[in-house]
């Protein structure tokens, strides 16, 4: 019998989920989370967990550390909604075993399941050569964007969220309680150390790397 | 926490059918398991006919595991799985009583079908518009699917 965790977050599409897999002879769900507080209490004697990537207290991967902690031999299945072949890739990097979009069928789930208990991979091993190739190209490029990051001042930092905060100029001088003039100063300078050429382009890039978040 | 009673072991099989066409007679007048459309029916008409529901929520996995459950807790419903492409002349062909769907598109203050709009766009919300509640939620389990069927099916 392969001991099955759920989590995810949709609670009507993962009890459901959970009785689709409870209908098969070899498949038992052992416990059902729907964030990864909840999970976490939950990882002892699991074969196999599914994890959603997208969960209202964090990542789902962030399990997989602890679950084989817990047990060396547990397989992570993501199953996600994002069709971003980086997500995927970075689910692989930190140890997910395999990961299906949630526009596949329920008979593929189950598969790729049983396939995980057995130790099969998902993927070919150059499509696992790949996915580990995208996620070691988006770290050399996060490390490289939070070494320039740190070239920026504590004020010009500022000068960076507020502008992600949508204010003006004139806006940002109150904000900070500086002149106008310091702030086109700041500004200038972000935009020479993020090598950039525009306010939006130093808008993209703070956001891509968590400087700036869009709410 | 919800766990299934009823086992049986054709999920498999059953899942990988996702759209269901019907062998029923074209373009129909909007069906009410409740009322004729010449007026109220009797009790045992009333009662020979199941409540229909579209199941076409995205993405698949969440429609297809849904189909399951429903069908093993609800059999007595008529329960047809549609593709959201083909929702629109699915509802034609077969003028549901309860929609389940992750679109807004076809939704209007006129449509002559009850729905709960499940995790649209994946967001974590149910807005659910049947005759016995008109409700936003945050969070809808199983349970609460099974419950408003059951509403939908009593007959007022």
């Amino acid at each position: 019998m392969i001991r099955i965790l759920l989590v995810e977050d949709h609670a009507s599409f993962r009890q459901a989920l959970a009785m689709a897999f409870d209908l098969q002879p070899d498949l038992h769900v052992v416990a059902e989370a729907g964030t990864i507080v909840e999970a976490r209490a939950l990882l002892a004697d699991v074969d196999v967990a599914v994890v959603d990537l997208d969960l209202p207290d964090g990542v789902g991967t962030e399990l997989i550390g602890p679950l084989r902690t817990i047990n060396q031999n547990a397989q992570v299945l993501v199953l996600t909604a994002s069709a971003n072949q980086h997500d995927i890739a970075r689910a692989v990097e930190l140890g997910a075993s395999g990961a299906l979009h949630k526009s596949a069928q329920i008979a593929e789930i189950l598969g790729a399941v049983r396939r995980l208990s057995r130790g099969e991979l998902l993927w070919s091993p150059a499509e696992l050569v790949s996915l580990m190739r995208l996620a070691g190209q988006e770290r050399q490029q996060r490390d490289a964007a939070q070494v320039t990051l740190k070239r920026l001042t504590p004020r010009e930092l500022d000068v960076l969220r507020s502008l992600g905060g949508g204010l003006s100029d004139r806006e940002i001088a109150a904000h900070l309680s500086v002149g106008l003039e310091t702030v086109k100063t700041h500004m200038v300078s972000v935009l020479q150390k993020l090598g950039v050429d525009s306010r939006l382009q130093a808008l993209v890039f703070a956001v891509r790397n968590g400087v700036v978040r869009l709410d | 926490m919800f766990r299934p009673v009823s086992i049986e072991r054709d999920a498999e099989r059953s899942s990988s059918t996702t759209v269901t066409h019907r062998s029923l007679p074209g373009v129909r007048a909007p069906n009410d398991h409740c009322t004729s459309q010449s007026g109220e029916m009797d009790e045992a008409v009333r009662h020979s006919t199941p409540l229909r529901v579209i199941l076409s929520n995205d993405p698949r996995a969440y429609r297809e595991a849904l189909f399951i459950a429903l069908r093993r807790l609800r059999p007595k419903i008529d329960l047809l799985p549609v593709d959201p492409g083909l929702l629109v002349q699915e509802i034609d062909r077969h003028a549901p009583d309860l929609v389940i769907l992750s679109t807004t598109d076809l939704i209007t203050d006129d449509v002559p079908w009850s729905w709960i709009l499940l995790y649209p766009d994946g967001a974590r919300l149910a807005i659910i518009h049947t005759k016995a509640r008109q409700q936003q939620r945050g969070s809808l389990g199983l349970d609460d699917l099974l419950r408003i069927i059951d509403e939908s099916m009593e007959c007022p």
